[in-house]
């Protein structure tokens, strides 16, 4: 049975009688222990999606789905209070900008100890110094230098890096099924996303959690996990495995945005653009969203919306996809 | 020929206030640069935030003046220029900025704020022949004249950069300082905004000088490349020569953490975070995250010089 | 400052009359005119007047009343007790009422008990202090008879300092004056509580405690409330000192025996040292609430407690 097992999610704001879609549909499962990844441009609904799992899309947004399933129980029919008691222990989530989501008036313990005291074993809900002494456990676990010194710092001493790991730290304090990790490294330098994604990578290993990365860097994406959904405009396009869905994808839009990156036109002397943009969330084309910028659009796609065909471990939205090719792997190692 | 911009160890230094009971503290933001740019060539500038990338736009720019050094810019010294000589230079040098939604001003329609640059600089031109330049540069971004009266506001981000980018053309300038220009938008319209930059350049040859954080963007765009950490260029070189051979650590180690689309785990991530600026190291300000360091790093500050193409500040280069 | 708050003073009442007239009759000479102009100091020039008055002023001595004949200093003390006490009980009144509600209107916007408190505080704005206060008396003191209209009613003397509080009828007099001067201070408290906090709900780490599965009550209290208290410290700090200047209508209407109506009756009879000493008084007054607001935030607010460079780095 999936760990998270998301069915016609929709997330749409705006008035009832002209919603504007920023999620349109999207099916996704997670295993235990596994690691997926969603990848889109702004305005794609990705992080939508992730707070619509974890119950914290304010009003006006209305979520819909015809299931939303953690560990076998519909999060959808819980009262808020029991959702809550799921949402923290087994479900954690970080965000992009970790100095803004750590509150500037606790130090790192107290925030730390917070979620022990609220979500904890019984001992730690009783004992203050049991809840410290986890905390150090915590800060070591994520590889922050002088842990003990750390435990009193104020979020305004922390470097990005710094705080990320301690944002870090909190989610998994009370061993959480499936971290659920929002852009973490967007905010940080290259050599601390490094670190930060080993770190993750590492966690995810140790404990069997389940891991979500929302993205829009396809590399981080790469890197990190081993299955891609690829949203565009709040659908899913692409689903499949990393790191074939890189090496030969199906969707002409998984193929604009790897061939977007500079990565992959080294020598060339321009980089294959997608023109236009996305479309915004009111003013949807009626067929395929992709069809005003897709080079391979048909007349079929103006006029009806494909449905997602489900293969082996993967997904796809289109008409005419691309052909696997061979030859593209060989691409991929220049 | 002379060289479009020279500067010679320009230094960039802040004083920082720490409170009422502690002496205050010098952020050497930039710390003895030197660099040069032919007319019609990319140099890009690599780094992370701290290492002085922006101080040096804004150096180059003539925004800020540097507290040391000397830069030229079309062999004129601008720290000895007189008003007029200076008022000729800024026109040379255009800036675009990382963020499109703040460098423009939104009560502005776009023929007002691609105006403005020309009511300034060159007072004479009627409001028509402003217009009508003003037309003429959004048609070499790619937009229509039908922005022509709207605002900021009713563009999309990468439309906005555009429109940034028009701006920065409509004094005709020799050198374009790019800020970390596609640093705040999606991949398919970064690539339009690089494609774009790189047409203008072959179409007027437009000199770059180019910020970034993103080593891929560097890779399709530059000529050259700057690698700064703290203040300094650790490593110069041309574009291919430092892809392929990159000859310091800090350089190998910024390639090897830059995630890539095959997978190519890095086997141990790079150390620990850049210093802080006000408590700078002794010797090398990388040796703390350097896994070659040895004790002369710790106390030796290494100078820029020559290894092969290369210019690299390492004792153990070459 | 506070020099220039006593200049400007100075220099303002030494030309807006004559006190000399008031204490003479008109039938007066000139020669007993010039003798008293004499005894007083006032036929001195300006600058060596001002030097006088800063003189004496930093040593408590602010001279004599023109029209008491007392001593300025004695006079003040006399009244401090009453516009203090009145001062803080509206302010006190302000923060218990005004910070509760601003509370409640951020965390039920749509309910229609939060319209409703925000239509009244929109009155609260609005309306003079002197008509709430005759309102409050018409209703209270004349029609239902409950409280008393003016006065500060019994008060017991704790050494020098006089105090209506532990009187039935010193509390009695001092609710109708307290509410009215903390009409205006508890609205604008309120409002302010209530823009913050709207604010702060919608920033990362108030989503990071939602998403910590947090209680309600922890992400309301613990974590939005703490961080709207650093501007809500700022602005009612200074607004104490406003509502001692505010006090000089309140005390009007209510004929409360503090220095704002000293100063009121002063200004009738152009009585230039009192005037001046109260207004150096108010400016001291500010110039200390400022002090106690920085300390403050010193205490709400870690940023400014710990030096950021000392151990940013690693």
């Amino acid at each position: 049975m999936a760990l998270l097992d998301i069915e016609g999610l929709s997330v749409a704001f705006g008035r009832p009688d002209s919603p504007i879609r920023a999620v349109d549909g999207v099916d996704l499962a997670i295993e235990p222990g596994e690691t997926v990844g969603l990848v889109g441009e702004s305005g794609s609904g990705k992080s939508v999606t992730a707070l619509a799992v974890m119950g914290l899309v304010d009003p006006p947004g209305r979520v819909v789905a015809r299931r939303i399933a953690f560990a076998g129980r519909d999060l959808a029919a819980l009262t808020p209070a029991a959702r809550r008691a799921i949402v923290g222990k087994d479900i954690a989530m970080i965000f992009q900008d970790p100095l803004a989501a750590l509150d500037p008036c606790y130090t790192v313990a107290f925030q730390i100890g917070e979620a022990l005291r609220r979500h904890g074993t019984p001992d730690e809900r009783r004992s203050a110094r049991r809840r410290r002494a986890r905390a150090l456990e915590l800060l070591a676990q994520v590889e922050i230098p002088d842990a003990r010194a750390r435990l009193d710092a104020w979020p305004h001493q922390l470097s990005g890096g710094m705080a990320q790991r301690v944002m870090i730290a909190i989610a998994i304090a009370c061993k959480p099924r499936l971290l659920i990790a929002d852009e973490p490294t967007t905010a940080l330098d290259v050599t601390v996303q490094a670190q930060v994604l080993e770190l993750l990578a590492r966690l995810t290993r140790e404990h069997g959690m389940a891991l979500l990365l929302i993205s829009h860097d396809l590399a981080v994406v790469a890197q990190s996990v081993s299955r891609v959904a690829v949203l565009y405009a709040g659908q899913v396009m692409e689903e499949g495995r990393v790191p074939a869905i890189f090496a030969s994808p199906r969707h002409p839009y998984t193929r604009a945005l790897i061939d977007a990156l500079p990565e992959h036109n080294v020598g060339r002397a321009r980089l294959a653009a997608l023109p236009g943009v996305v479309p915004s969330a009111s003013a949807r084309p009626p067929g395929c969203l992709l069809a005003p910028r897709c080079p391979r659009v048909r007349e079929r796609c103006r006029i009806e919306l494909p449905r997602p065909a489900h293969g082996e471990g993967s997904v796809l939205r289109c008409f005419y996809p691309l052909v696997p090719r061979g030859a593209v792997a060989a691409d991929m190692g220049t | 020929m002379t060289l479009l911009v020279e500067a010679q160890d320009l230094a960039r230094h802040y004083t920082v206030r720490r409170g009422l009971w502690r002496s205050p503290g010098t952020v050497r933001a930039l710390d003895g640069v030197s660099l040069a740019i032919a007319g019609g060539t990319t140099l890009a500038v690599v780094g992370e935030s701290g290492s002085g990338k922006s101080t040096l736009a804004r150096a180059v720019t003539m925004i800020e003046a540097p507290t040391a050094g000397t830069l030229r810019i079309d062999g004129v010294d601008v720290g000895q220029a007189d008003r007029a000589a200076l008022a000729r230079l800024r026109t040379r040098v255009q800036m675009v900025f990382q963020n499109p939604y703040a460098s423009l001003n939104p009560r502005k329609s776009i023929a007002a704020l691609l105006g403005e640059p020309l009511a300034i600089q060159r007072a004479t031109l009627s409001a028509r022949a402003r217009r009508t330049a003003a037309r003429e540069a959004l048609a070499r971004v790619g937009l229509g004249s039908a922005a022509l009266d709207r605002y900021p506001h009713m563009f999309s981000g990468g439309q906005r950069q555009r429109i940034a980018i028009a701006r920065a053309l409509m004094l005709a300038p020799a050198l374009v300082v790019a800020d970390e220009p596609v640093a705040a938008l999606d991949v398919s319209i970064q690539a339009q905004v690089l494609n774009l930059l790189m047409d203008l350049k072959d179409s007027s040859g437009i000199a770059y000088l180019f910020i970034t954080h993103n080593l891929e963007v560097v890779r399709h765009i530059a000529d050259e490349v700057a690698v700064m950490y703290f203040g300094r260029i650790v490593e110069r070189a041309a574009k291919r020569t430092l892809f392929e051979a990159p000859r310091h650590p800090y350089t190998q180690v910024l390639l090897a953490a830059t995630p890539t689309l095959a997978p190519r785990r890095t086997p141990t991530p790079p150390r620990g975070e850049p210093p802080s600026p006000l408590a700078p190291p002794a010797g090398c300000a990388f040796h703390g995250r350097c896994p070659l360091a040895v004790d002369r790093c710790r106390v030796e500050v290494p100078a820029l010089r020559q290894v092969g193409e290369t210019w690299v500040a390492c004792h153990l280069a070459g | 400052m506070l020099i220039a708050v006593a200049f400007i003073a100075f220099a303002l009442f030494n030309f807006t009359g004559d006190p000399v007239v008031f204490m003479v009759g008109q039938d007066a000479t000139q020669a007993e005119k010039d003798q008293l102009r004499h005894d007083l100091g006032l036929d001195r020039p300006f600058v060596v007047q001002f030097a006088r008055f800063v003189g004496r002023a930093v040593q408590g001595d602010f001279g004599r009343s023109l029209r008491q004949g007392r001593s300025v200093a004695e006079l003040l003390k006399e009244r401090l007790p009453a516009t203090v006490e009145l001062a803080v009980v509206a302010a006190v009144l302000a923060l218990v009422v005004g910070i509760p509600l601003g509370i409640y209107t951020a965390l039920h916007r749509d309910s229609p008990l939060a319209h409703a408190v925000m239509a009244a505080s929109l009155v609260g704005v609005s309306l003079p202090t002197f008509l709430i206060g005759i309102v409050l008396i018409l209703v209270f003191a004349v029609r239902l008879k409950w409280l008393p209209s003016f006065g500060r009613g019994e008060t017991v003397a704790i050494g020098w300092w006089t105090t209506g509080l532990l009187t039935a009828s010193g509390r009695k007099a001092l609710i109708l004056p307290a509410i009215t001067l903390s009409l205006f201070q508890m609205t604008l408290v309120m409002r302010l509580v209530r823009a913050e906090m709207i604010d702060v709900l919608k920033s990362d780490f108030i989503r990071f405690a939602r998403a910590r599965g947090l209680t309600e009550r922890a992400i309301h209290f613990r974590h939005a409330l703490r961080n709207t208290l650093v501007p809500v410290i700022t602005i009612t700090g200074l607004q104490l000192g406003a509502i001692i200047a505010f006090a000089i209508i309140t005390e009007t209407v209510f004929q409360w025996p503090g220095m704002g109506l000293l100063f009121i009756q002063a200004v009738n009879f152009a009585d230039v040292p009192v005037m001046a000493a109260y207004l150096c008084l108010i400016a001291l007054v500010f110039v200390a609430i400022n002090l106690v607001v920085d300390l403050l935030y010193y205490a709400v607010d870690p940023r400014l407690r710990v030096d950021r460079t000392a151990t940013a780095s690693t």
